[in-house]
């Protein structure tokens, strides 16, 4: 597993250096728009990537033919690319908070409250997505995966302005508060059940 | 030790090595009791495959020249002059044999063959 | 004679193809070539070895072991070459270390920065400016750095010049010194691995034509060239393949049963393959 880690970190280093520019350019942004979500969000997201940019590196060198030739069981190679996710996510959540109370120390712009909040929800939804096309990369591949992720990121955007079009109203602050609490132990079922799943498709494919 | 293998040759190699070996010990060039290079040393230096290296010291131990050791290797077995001398003329006859066939090649005679055989044994004296 | 590796009655069936009751064994402390034309089944048979495609029958066994009940033990002492390099772009030999440190449970840096040092590899060169050759000798550096007692290799030599096929021969022949160790190698060039196998396993079309101890097959085997007039007065049963040109007629023979008075020239392996496979012109 270990070894696997190590190997997907070295992988994107490249990829290491964009998204520490794109931080930069995002704090930037942040402090003169005095708007938080969008830094925290991208950065969060981007970490979160970074496992299907792995796996597009995997693909292009025929890595797993390679590794699974090795004592690894296919299992491993699995869970260490939800490990890889969950790492990343939240090394992305833990940057982002010093650098927003950074930013709202001299700009006296955001509440800490907010920040790890907006921080957390966007970590989660992050791991919500992995959950979601993980177990499509594996069956697909990430050149077929990446067309459907885009359909993940547009269906549920498209069905939150739909809603808002249609007037539907947005859930209560008691509903919100409730979804908050036992929104972890949901995300974290979702990414036992889409590791269960993508095990058992990766368990199948023939190399 | 020396061996010199040659892929063009119609003897196959492991017969050109126990040759090459027999001749050696004969001549005394490797002595009674003197440890041979592992079958697979000789494998790798000569670029050949282990097999043949194992037929080729099966055969010399089979015709006596070569006793292994399990576990520490293969030794030139002691000689006695009886066997050597045996070795001698079965080596001797062999030439004559190509001489032979050469000779039938242009029907060169038989009493050409013999006075040429006593031309060069006597030479030397 | 004991042996490392046992292929029974594999089977893999595809559209179009099918590799058909593979019998394989694989005597310990030997090397063994496994030959055949591209497409023959080489790369199938190599991939059922190692679990990455799944058979539909038969069973293979691996230092006794089942190569699926007991995989990852089996797969800790396998060091595998295949025919592409297999690393990320942008890594090093340098990386490769710390990630096969995390791997394997014998891994030995000590060998691998040797093995690194012998094949003249930077160890902070990244792989994608590495030639063919480099990364090939990459992969048979990490093969060969966690004391693995078997060596598999899938067209590990293709696409090489031959002097790197010669230093890769002589790396060859150097772990073959230990006879705990065993190679298995797959490729449709054999000119240069004639020299050195042990035994050849002829592969087409998904079947095992022959598998058998080199010497054997060319000290039974020789190449009779002559006239077309001289071909009829052969017996047919000692020929084993036949090919016609214009100004005269080879065929593959069977040594001993040529009578005297014939030249037979000594048959390469290659020459044994061609005319097995294309020698039907009698």
């Amino acid at each position: 597993m270990k070894g696997l880690l190590i190997k997907d970190l070295l992988a994107i280093k490249r990829q290491g250096r964009i998204i520490l520019a794109m931080l930069v350019f995002y704090v930037i942004y942040a402090a003169a728009f005095r708007n938080i979500s969008m830094l925290s969000g991208m950065i969060v997201m981007l970490c979160a990537m970074m496992p299907i940019t792995a796996m597009a590196y995997d693909e292009k060198c025929k890595w797993d033919k390679y590794a699974l030739a090795m004592p690894i069981p296919r299992k491993t190679v699995v869970l260490s690319k939800y490990l890889f996710g969950i790492l990343l996510d939240a090394a992305g959540v833990t940057a982002v908070i010093p650098f927003s109370m950074a930013i709202s120390f001299f700009t006296k712009a955001f509440v800490l409250k907010d920040i790890l909040l907006t921080s957390a929800v966007v970590g989660g939804l992050a791991l919500v997505f992995l959950a979601l096309i993980l177990p499509v990369m594996f069956k697909f591949g990430v050149e077929k995966g990446r067309l459907l992720m885009m359909l993940a990121i547009f269906v549920p955007v498209a069905l939150v302005m739909i809603a808002a079009k249609l007037g539907i109203q947005a859930p209560s602050e008691q509903t919100v508060k409730l979804l908050m609490f036992s929104a972890p132990a949901a995300v974290a079922a979702m990414l036992f059940a889409s590791y269960k799943i993508s095990a058992a498709i990766y368990a199948k494919k023939e190399f | 030790m020396d061996i010199i293998i040659s892929n063009a040759s119609e003897k196959p190699i492991y017969e050109q090595i126990t040759a090459q070996i027999k001749s050696q010990i004969l001549a005394g060039k490797l002595k009674a009791g003197e440890m041979l290079p592992s079958m697979r040393l000789l494998a790798k230096e000569l670029r050949i495959s282990v097999i043949t290296t194992k037929r080729a010291y099966e055969d010399l131990e089979r015709d006596g020249f070569v006793e292994s050791v399990a576990g520490k290797g293969s030794f030139v077995a002691c000689q006695n002059t009886e066997f050597i001398r045996e070795e001698h003329l079965r080596m001797a006859e062999e030439y004559l044999t190509k001489a032979i066939d050469t000779a039938k090649m242009t029907a060169v005679t038989l009493d050409e063959l013999i006075e040429m055989l006593t031309m060069l044994y006597k030479g030397d004296e | 004679m004991e042996t490392v590796m046992e292929l029974k009655n594999l089977v893999k069936q595809y559209e179009g193809f099918r590799l058909d009751n593979v019998n394989i064994t694989l005597p310990k402390g030997s090397i063994m070539g496994f030959v055949g034309e591209n497409g023959a089944g080489k790369s199938t048979t190599i991939k059922l070895i190692l679990n990455l495609i799944h058979r539909d029958s038969g069973a293979v066994t691996v230092f006794g072991l089942d190569n699926i009940k007991d995989e990852r033990q089996i797969k800790e002492d396998i060091g595998v070459v295949l025919d592409e390099s297999s690393f990320p772009d942008n890594m090093n030999a340098a990386s490769v270390g710390k990630i096969m440190r995390h791997i394997y449970k014998n891994w030995d840096s000590a060998v691998y920065a040797g093995r690194l040092q012998a094949f003249a590899l930077p160890p902070e060169k990244p792989v994608k400016d590495y030639s063919r050759g480099m990364k090939m000798k990459l992969s048979i550096a990490v093969a060969l750095s966690h004391k693995a007692k078997l060596l598999i290799l899938d067209e590990a030599t293709s696409g090489l010049d031959p002097i790197v096929r010669d230093e890769i021969l002589d790396i060859f022949m150097e772990f073959i010194q230990d006879e705990e160790h065993s190679i298995f190698l797959s490729s449709h060039i054999i000119s240069d691995l004639e020299k050195i196998d042990d035994y050849i396993t002829f592969i087409h079309k998904g079947k095992i034509l022959f598998s058998e101890p080199k010497d054997d097959l060319i000290y039974r085997y020789g190449v009779l060239k002559c006239t077309a007039q001289e071909y009829e007065t052969v017996d047919k049963s000692v020929v084993k393949g036949c090919r016609k040109n214009r100004f005269g007629v080879e065929t593959l023979v069977l040594r001993e049963e040529m009578p005297a008075g014939y030249t037979v020239d000594p048959a390469s392996i290659e020459d044994i393959m061609l005319f097995m496979i294309r020698g039907d012109e009698k």
